[in-house]
């Protein structure tokens, strides 16, 4: 690969681009297999808080969210065992610094809401002349995510992954925020008791779809575009 | 019309290979430049220490467990001699097709 004398302007764009292409496309590949993982395994969690949820009548199956980063950092470890050294590049770092954030934000939100809404719309806050509202982190928690995909698509040159996040975030928001779902079943059902068991597990129908269009598929897409 | 010169320590196929690597990257190992170059490890160590000495790349030996591990970074210095690199070989083909151009009238 030395010979100097031969090497033309064309045949130096060449190597360029062609260097350049080969660690986008592995970029490309590795997270396109962890938005794969990541997704599969947030929808099995998804069917199955939802099934706690709804023979229960309760949402403490949500407290089943805290060991889904253990889950999908167990399955990462498993998929990328012994398939030798990849070297971190600058675009994989990025992305994996805009997931660590959007990770944090979505903990420390998960946490406030839960102590709002068991510790003081529940019992410290006064019932009376001021109404406390609980809050549902589901909407703004997919609201992040999206842009989390969008991000991440922008990064990867993915005009595909950055609609598929933009369209499924806000979607995800509106039918979670006001409560679509909800009114939807309750024309629907008759039963009282079906209504409120329903209603349990519709934010995890909402995770379900959201992770489906918003993060799995456009994890297989990048995947398949790079084999 | 006057265009910059290319840098003859970038202007090599495999050196220029390597920076194009490394550019993107934070960090990589020897064996890995030498598989995705495909170029020996003589010629690929000889090229690497040009880089280095030119203050292009940085190059850290160390240890994975008890295997030796050479590693390389590009340094600010190299990162802005391929972005002048690269400016030269567009005004160059810039030129180039100007040229092509006015000849086939």
């Amino acid at each position: 690969m030395e010979n100097q004398e031969k090497l033309t302007a064309e045949r130096s764009l060449e190597i360029i681009t062609e260097q350049l292409e080969q660690s986008r496309r592995k970029v490309s590949k590795t997270t396109g297999q962890s938005l794969f993982v990541s997704g599969l395994s947030t929808m099995i969690m998804a069917v199955v808080i939802g099934i706690v949820n709804f023979s229960t009548k309760t949402t403490f199956g949500h407290l089943l969210w805290f060991i889904l980063p253990l889950i999908i950092w167990v399955a990462m470890k498993k998929i990328h065992s012994g398939k030798g050294y990849t070297p971190d590049s600058l675009v994989g770092s990025l992305v994996g610094k805009t997931w660590w954030t959007y990770s944090i934000f979505v903990v420390v939100f998960f946490v406030i809401v839960l102590v709002w809404n068991i510790l003081f719309v529940r019992r410290l806050l006064p019932v009376g002349d001021h109404a406390f509202a609980i809050v549902d982190p589901t909407a703004t928690i997919m609201l992040l995510m999206g842009m989390a995909v969008a991000i991440t698509g922008h990064l990867l040159r993915s005009s595909k992954l950055v609609w598929l996040g933009i369209v499924a975030g806000i979607a995800a928001f509106v039918w979670e925020q006001f409560g679509i779902g909800s009114m939807i079943m309750a024309s629907c059902t008759q039963s009282v008791d079906l209504f409120v068991r329903i209603n349990m597990a519709l934010p995890c129908l909402t995770i379900f779809l959201f992770v489906l269009f918003g993060v799995m598929l456009p994890g297989l897409i990048l995947k398949k575009r790079n084999l | 019309m006057m265009f910059p010169t290319l840098d003859p320590l970038l202007h090599s196929e495999l050196r220029l290979a390597v920076v194009s690597l490394l550019i993107g990257m934070e960090e990589a190992e020897f064996p890995y430049i030498k598989e995705q170059t495909g170029a020996t490890a003589g010629n690929l160590s000889v090229q690497i220490e040009k880089l280095s000495e030119a203050g292009y790349i940085e190059v850290e030996k160390t240890f994975k467990g008890k295997r030796p591990c050479t590693v390389c970074r590009i340094t600010p210095d190299g990162r802005k001699a391929f972005e002048n690199y690269v400016k030269a070989l567009k005004s160059y083909l810039k030129v180039k097709s100007v040229s092509s151009a006015a000849d086939t009238k």
